[in-house]
């Protein structure tokens, strides 16, 4: 493939054009070629500033709390306090991050109340202040200890406030976990219930002679389902490729990576139209490649 | 006029890196400042409001999870941000069947289209931009124009428009070239140095 038609490939995939198997291609070209990283580049922004020429829309003022709430379920070791929202510190707000920020201003406080003095001088009168100087600063001591008391019942509930909250967040990420579970047993589900739909079981080859899996394929839209078990766990920046061989053609299909006890499972979009199609599982770079290069892992063929 | 430009894109490379970091203040001034125009774009794309919204918070997720892959030599952070957004608005396009499709606008009859109010100063910046990339695209011939606009605001494939046009697909290809090189060329003489 020339330079120019390289080119031509940049173009497309700048407007967002380009199929898998293409991509791979230039993207296999890139880190070879300053010149063509800087044509992607300026192509890129270039179509990307087409998307000014559209009116903008304001999206409905409940979706930013919604967002921010679900990248919160995502991430526990983080507390994200909105820089939007005010920050009151007389309020103890959730989170370590809010609470070490509320304390400051009360252990402040405290400390601007007593002033420059030592609690000794302040105590004993110096001879310099009155009876009335005395029971201001006796005053002062008093509303010193109040403002202290406060502070580290204020530290005592913020503390608490944030377990509380570090379990309730425990609680959401099992939950998102579960529904992504049942969304994808929900796919598989719907891909077993469809007419076109034809299952072929894989077999381990010598890399991994205990390997198995099943595989549905629906001829109909390309979609396909395997799970895989006895895998051996892939090295670093590789992964499992799934391949359907058509007419001695293998096509690519998705990667995907073992757990650890071995076990796989992967949603795919193949492409359509194969009746009784040969299915090979091989150990490749990380993202895929266009073409087979690593060994055969798993293989099986479709019952027609 | 160009430098409030560059400082929008050295805060959004900025930006994030910091959400890359799990800075969640900055994710939010992300979806802040970027959320209308690409909600804009989806809606465009998917022409449905509510699929425009979903995927909205899908490409936001996103954003989250993978704002380390950004690469601030492969292009502009909004580049970035629109590339994500695009490619699953064009997923979900090709994954929703019709049914769904037909189920979801007419649960949506009759909402209004909010419009969008930015802070002052984010919206000159975005209309200065406006005003150059639709210069820009003024200085093509039009079946440059054409394409660039059917397959990046529309969707549509190369192939897909080589047969609405009537064209062979390889006029299509040569078209959407030549088309992109000179808009960005135009848009770098007319913006400066933030495209060169």
């Amino acid at each position: 493939m020339g330079h120019e038609d390289y080119k031509q490939l940049l173009a497309l995939e700048a407007v967002g054009a380009l199929d898998r198997e293409e991509r791979a291609r230039l993207e296999a070209h890139l880190p070879s070629c300053a010149e063509c990283r800087e044509e992607s580049r300026e192509l890129a922004d270039a179509a990307a500033s087409l998307v000014y020429t559209i009116a903008p829309v304001q999206p409905p003022p409940s979706m930013r709390a919604s967002i921010l709430a679900r990248v919160r379920a995502l991430d526990p070791s983080e507390v994200f306090v909105d820089p939007s929202e005010a920050v009151d510190p007389s309020e103890a707000r959730v989170g370590p991050r809010a609470s070490a920020r509320a304390s400051v201003p009360g252990a402040r406080d405290a400390r601007s109340l007593l002033g420059g003095f030592s609690l000794w001088e302040l105590l004993t009168g110096r001879p310099a202040l009155g009876f009335g100087a005395a029971a201001a600063v006796l005053t002062l001591v008093l509303l010193g200890a109040t403002a202290l008391s406060l502070w580290s019942r204020n530290q005592s509930l913020s503390a608490e406030v944030a377990r509380l909250y570090d379990r309730l967040r425990a609680t959401e990420s099992e939950m998102s976990a579960q529904r992504e579970q049942l969304a994808s047993a929900r796919d598989v589900e719907d891909l077993l219930s469809s007419p076109g739909v034809r299952v072929a079981e894989l077999s381990g080859k010598t890399p991994a002679p205990g390997g198995r899996a099943m595989l549905a394929y629906d001829r109909s839209t390309g979609r396909a389902v395997i799970m895989a078990t006895g895998l051996p766990p892939c090295p670093e920046g590789h992964a499992y490729q799934l391949w359907l061989i058509a007419d001695n053609k293998p096509l690519p299909g998705g990667t995907f990576k073992t757990d650890a006890e071995g076990h796989a499972q992967m949603s795919d979009r193949l492409p359509p139209g194969h009746a009784a199609p040969t299915f090979a599982v091989t150990l490749e770079r990380e993202g895929g490649v266009p073409a087979p290069q690593g060994d055969i892992f798993l293989v099986g063929t479709s019952k027609g | 006029m160009s430098l409030p430009n560059q400082q929008t894109d050295a805060d959004d490379a900025g930006l994030l890196r910091a959400v890359a970091r799990g800075d969640e203040s900055a994710f939010a001034r992300v979806y802040d400042r970027y959320s209308p125009i690409l909600l804009g774009l989806l809606l465009r794309i998917l022409r449905s409001r509510a699929e425009a919204e979903d995927v909205l918070q899908e490409v936001f997720l996103q954003v989250w999870q993978q704002a380390r892959s950004f690469d601030e030599s492969r292009g502009r952070a909004f580049t970035w941000l629109v590339t994500l957004a695009r490619s699953r608005a064009i997923d979900r396009l090709r994954s929703v069947d019709s049914r769904e499709r037909a189920a979801l606008r007419s649960a949506e009859d009759g909402q209004p289209v909010t419009q969008a109010s930015a802070p002052a100063d984010e919206d000159a910046i975005r209309a200065e931009r406006a005003e150059a990339v639709r210069g820009a695209l003024g200085e093509l011939p039009e079946e440059q124009r054409q394409v660039l606009v059917l397959a990046y605001l529309e969707g549509m494939s190369q192939s897909e428009i080589a047969a609405a046009k009537n064209q062979p697909l390889g006029t299509v290809k040569t078209r959407t070239r030549a088309g992109l090189k000179k808009l960005s060329e135009s848009l770098r003489s007319r913006l400066g140095q933030q495209f060169a």
